[in-house]
């Protein structure tokens, strides 16, 4: 059993602390994140209102960790997106080199061109479910740079003599790329997917601000505290604890992520 | 100036690694003489390389500790100094060069400015002496064209030009020593005997002593008066070239010779083989260190330290049970 | 362009024929390398034909285009009786399972991420070779037979091993097919002195117990001397010399050799009959060779002939085997 340093254990716990809160959401006993109330607005912190209330009476603790409801989706939702098709195309890119890998790149050249805000403005425009629009925009956002670590990883393995060995024994491209390379990319690819996840959670939050995410009702951490900026001086509770939670929360997921880096690093170091 | 010099005593070189302590020098001395040039001989993780670095004071601090020892250049211990006052003595009386040249250069200055450079570290000349000498130097150490090189770039050079450069550098300031690590591993054949006539030149023109490291016995050879044979970390046999490859006497010595395929050997001849593989450095064995590989190994071996046993004069080995003399 | 002759080229007990292989490369400004020009070479069923040469005279890129890994840009190379470059698929597949090889860097040859079992059993997966128990056993059994304790090493992975270890586990790959021919490309380069010794031994003691044919490529002339039945020397994508490795050593013909051989520092220098001459100037760079003979430009006895006309490989008359492309053969 390998021991873990005391930050990244913390971080971890926080980390599994907070999944579990907005996985179990609907079930715990916590306020009706909607329900406003007048007699409440701008409650301080209390007992029966860990975090208060906001300017509509609204629980501040419930509609937070709703929030990270949304801010979790969004953030795995296009990481994932991100990795499976930004990884898809990397790997062609690099393995297969020639025409498809010009043109892959140049695709690449030409989503990185645009702002991403821009990007996603555009894509958010088009009618449908938003959180889909707010996933899939992103998304196609960290696609790039995820076909760009990934091309670069191929291609250092692919001069690897173990792939020789493995195409001179007569294994076919496919069977090559999964059996061979994959094992060797999944580390990198894996650092790089919680690092999108972390700035997947504070981009979310940065479009939920601008309006850009899943509207109301539903409590987004952004939108929360573009709310709430009004009352800043009166009742900075309301502003505070989502941004305390998202500083938190997003300090946790660097600290692992950078753990998992450091684990993959001694790993090829001892080699 | 009397007495040698370069006199090594009872050097440690310890690195504190997460595990443990690994002990890649490990009590090693030796003298060298102006001008001679003394070969230290050894396969991977015999310590050779820091033994070298351990001289002329380049070893990674973060884990490196001068664990024990003297270094005597000139009366002077080394081990003793600062490290500003060891910049004094890097480049100008002792200088370095290493095995790969194109890392030891810099991709983004001329060579001809990196020479300049180490010469207004150490010297007085002007820039534009400098230069001047800077061409010179090329000359000397045979690149064609010196003064349009000077110019140029190293990764538009060979490996054996480059090779040439390196020496160039280290030779500026005229150092009394010159430590090659490796100087032509990664050089093919011909280059290297190019490369290897070139510092015998050189190093017979400017009376430097010479401190060569390689693991080719054929180099050791060709080019050194002294040998020293190295084995986790410690000398085990030390002679005049001719002893070594003649008379061994340490159990090692004589197997490592007799695994090398040389170029003089008859075809098809089957290699006498050392079975396993060297010993561990952070927990390595009690006794001769050699022993569990050895296939003349008596008990005590196993339990005690070999001294250092004379066989004739400047010939020492460190073993049990020797090659017996003929 | 004028070829090189295929005069040294047996007729019949060739195991491999390949002639005339040209590969070039596309190297940066668009120039062209050609890695390989027009290097035609057979190998008998059971030698061991060593291959020498420097920095850049293309004796790795001949290992890999016979294997055509990838295939030569122009060329044509006869296996075991069937065309090795016109074959594709399963066909293709099974011309591969003769012809393993062995690489150079213990670590690189082996994928970090599998384990050792792993490693040795692929060639016998992707061939669908047997049940995954019998598989087990033969991949036991090769690596015993390398000397290797699959039950204790199987688990570990490459970064686990030493070099030398590494390379038995490289060999035992190659072996598990049981192939007819073994390409090893420099093998103990990466290895210490006494490490190479256990793994040239190895390597002859399978040759012998596997019925193999070999390829040997190294720098090393020692070490290619010690292995090898005949021995090429490659200069520049050319083939200069062909011979017995005795009448090689004790009487090269092409001045290249000659260079070659005097430069390597002997253990005895004492036994040198003469100071050997120095090796003049540096190889040219293959972005541009010399006209004619590719050597000419550091030989001591090229002529005017030498710039003109590219040297056919002939016979030496008084020396069965012993082939040169050169026009005045010492």
């Amino acid at each position: 059993m390998r021991r873990y340093p005391l930050p990244v254990v913390v971080s971890l716990a926080w980390l599994v602390l907070v999944a579990l809160a907005t996985l179990l959401a609907a079930w715990l006993p916590m306020q009706d994140p909607t329900k406003q109330s007048l007699l409440n607005m701008l409650a301080p912190p209390s007992l029966e209102r860990w975090f208060g209330a906001d300017s509509l009476g609204r629980d501040v603790f419930s509609r937070t960790i709703h929030g990270f409801r949304i801010s979790f989706a969004v953030s795995f939702g296009a990481a994932a997106v991100g990795l499976v098709f930004g990884g898809a195309l990397g790997i062609c890119a690099g393995y297969f080199r020639g025409w498809s890998e010009r043109m892959i790149l140049i695709g690449v050249n030409i989503v990185l061109a645009f702002p991403p805000l821009v990007l996603i403005i555009a894509m958010v425009a088009y009618p449908g479910e938003a959180l889909l629009k707010v996933v899939l925009a992103l998304g196609i956002v960290y696609i790039p740079t995820v076909t760009r670590v990934a091309r670069a990883n191929t291609l250092l393995f692919s001069e690897k003599e173990f792939v020789t060995a493995a195409r001179a024994a007569g294994m076919s491209d496919a069977r090559l790329i999964v059996r061979e390379l994959l094992p060797n990319l999944v580390p990198v690819l894996l650092t790089y997917f919680l690092l999108l996840v972390a700035v997947g959670v504070l981009a979310e939050a940065g479009l939920s601000y601008l309006g850009l995410s899943v509207p109301p009702p539903v409590p987004t951490l952004g939108q929360m505290m573009a709310s709430e900026q009004a009352n800043a001086l009166e009742a900075p509770h309301a502003i505070f604890f989502p941004a305390g939670m998202l500083f938190l929360t997003i300090f946790a997921l660097n600290l692992v992520g950078e753990e998992v880096q450091r684990r993959i690093d001694d790993r090829a170091g001892t080699a | 100036m009397t007495g040698p010099l370069l006199e090594v005593d009872d050097l440690q070189t310890h690195f504190h690694l997460p595990h443990g302590t690994l002990r890649a020098v490990d009590g090693v001395s030796f003298t060298l003489d102006a001008g001679r040039t003394l070969g230290i001989v050894g396969e991977s993780g015999s310590g050779k390389s820091v033994l070298a670095r351990s001289i002329i004071g380049l070893l990674p601090m973060a884990q490196a500790r001068k664990a024990g020892g003297r270094v005597l250049f000139a009366g002077r211990d080394l081990r003793q100094l600062s490290e500003g006052q060891m910049r004094q003595v890097r480049g100008r009386e002792i200088a370095m060069i290493f095995q790969d040249p194109l890392t030891s250069l810099n991709p983004v200055l001329t060579i001809g400015r990196q020479i300049v450079q180490v010469l207004r570290q150490h010297t007085d000349l002007s820039t534009a002496a400098a230069k001047v000498r800077a061409v010179e130097l090329l000359n000397e150490v045979g690149i064609p064209d010196p003064k349009q090189r000077a110019g140029e770039y190293a990764h538009r050079m060979s490996g054996g030009m480059r090779q040439r450069i390196v020496i160039a550098i280290a030779l500026a300031c005229n150092p009394r020593l010159l430590i090659a690590d490796e100087p032509t591993t990664a050089l093919d054949v011909t280059v290297q005997a190019q490369i290897l006539d070139l510092l015998r030149r050189l190093q017979d023109r400017h009376a430097m002593a010479l401190i060569l490291i390689t693991h080719n016995l054929g180099v050791v050879a060709e080019m050194c008066d002294d040998v020293a044979v190295m084995y986790a970390g410690r000398i085990v046999e030390q002679a005049p070239v001719g002893d070594i490859l003649e008379r061994p006497r340490m159990r090692y010595t004589h197997a490592l010779l007799q695994s090398v395929p040389d170029i003089d050997n008859p075809s098809h001849a089957r290699l006498p083989v050392i079975p396993g593989q060297p010993p561990n450095l952070i927990s390595p064995p009690v006794g001769c260190r050699f022993a569990p590989r050895c296939g003349f190994r008596q008990d005590r071996c196993d339990t005690d330290m070999p001294p250092h046993s004379e066989a004739g004069a400047h010939h020492r080995f460190a073993c049990f049970n020797p090659v017996p003399e003929h | 362009m004028a070829g090189s002759g295929t005069a040294h080229l047996q007729r019949e007990g060739a195991l491999l024929s390949a002639h005339n292989l040209v590969r070039t490369y596309k190297a940066k400004g668009g120039r062209r390398v050609q890695a390989l020009s027009d290097v035609s070479l057979d190998i008998v069923a059971g030698e061991t034909l060593g291959v020498v040469g420097e920095s850049g005279s293309g004796k790795s890129t001949l290992a890999r285009a016979i294997m055509a890994l990838p295939a030569p840009d122009s060329g044509a190379v006869a296996f075991d009786g069937a065309d090795m470059l016109a074959a594709r698929g399963a066909g293709l597949r099974s011309l591969r399972h003769r012809m393993q090889m062995v690489f150079q860097d213990p670590l690189s040859s082996l994928n970090p991420a599998h384990r050792i079992l792993d490693i040795v059993e692929m060639p016998l997966l992707v061939a669908g070779r047997g049940t995954a128990a019998e598989r087990r056993r033969i991949v036991l059994e090769t690596l015993g037979r390398v000397g290797l304790d699959g039950e204790q090493i199987g688990h570990r992975r490459p970064y686990e091993l030493s070099g030398g270890q590494c390379q038995r586990v490289s060999i035992a790959r190659a072996l598990v097919l049981r192939p007819r021919l073994l390409v090893c490309d420099e093998p103990v380069s990466a290895l210490d002195v006494s490490v190479q010794a256990q793994v040239l031994n190895l390597l002859e003691d399978t040759k012998a117990a596997f019925a193999l044919t070999m390829l040997f490529i190294s720098h090393d002339l020692g070490v290619v001397k010690s292995i090898s039945d005949r021995v090429a020397v490659m200069y520049l994508g050319k083939l200069c010399e062909i011979a017995p490795t005795d009448s090689l050593y004790a009487a090269p013909r092409h001045p290249y050799t000659t260079t070659l051989l005097a430069a390597v520092p002997s253990l005895k220098p004492r036994q040198r009959t003469q100071q050997p001459q120095m090796p003049r100037g540096e190889t040219p760079s293959p972005l541009d060779v010399p006209s004619g003979c590719r050597f000419r430009t550091r030989c001591p006895a090229a002529t005017e002939r030498c710039a003109r006309e590219e040297p056919q490989i002939r016979a030496i008359e008084d020396t069965p085997g012993h082939f040169v492309a050169c026009h005045h053969p010492g």
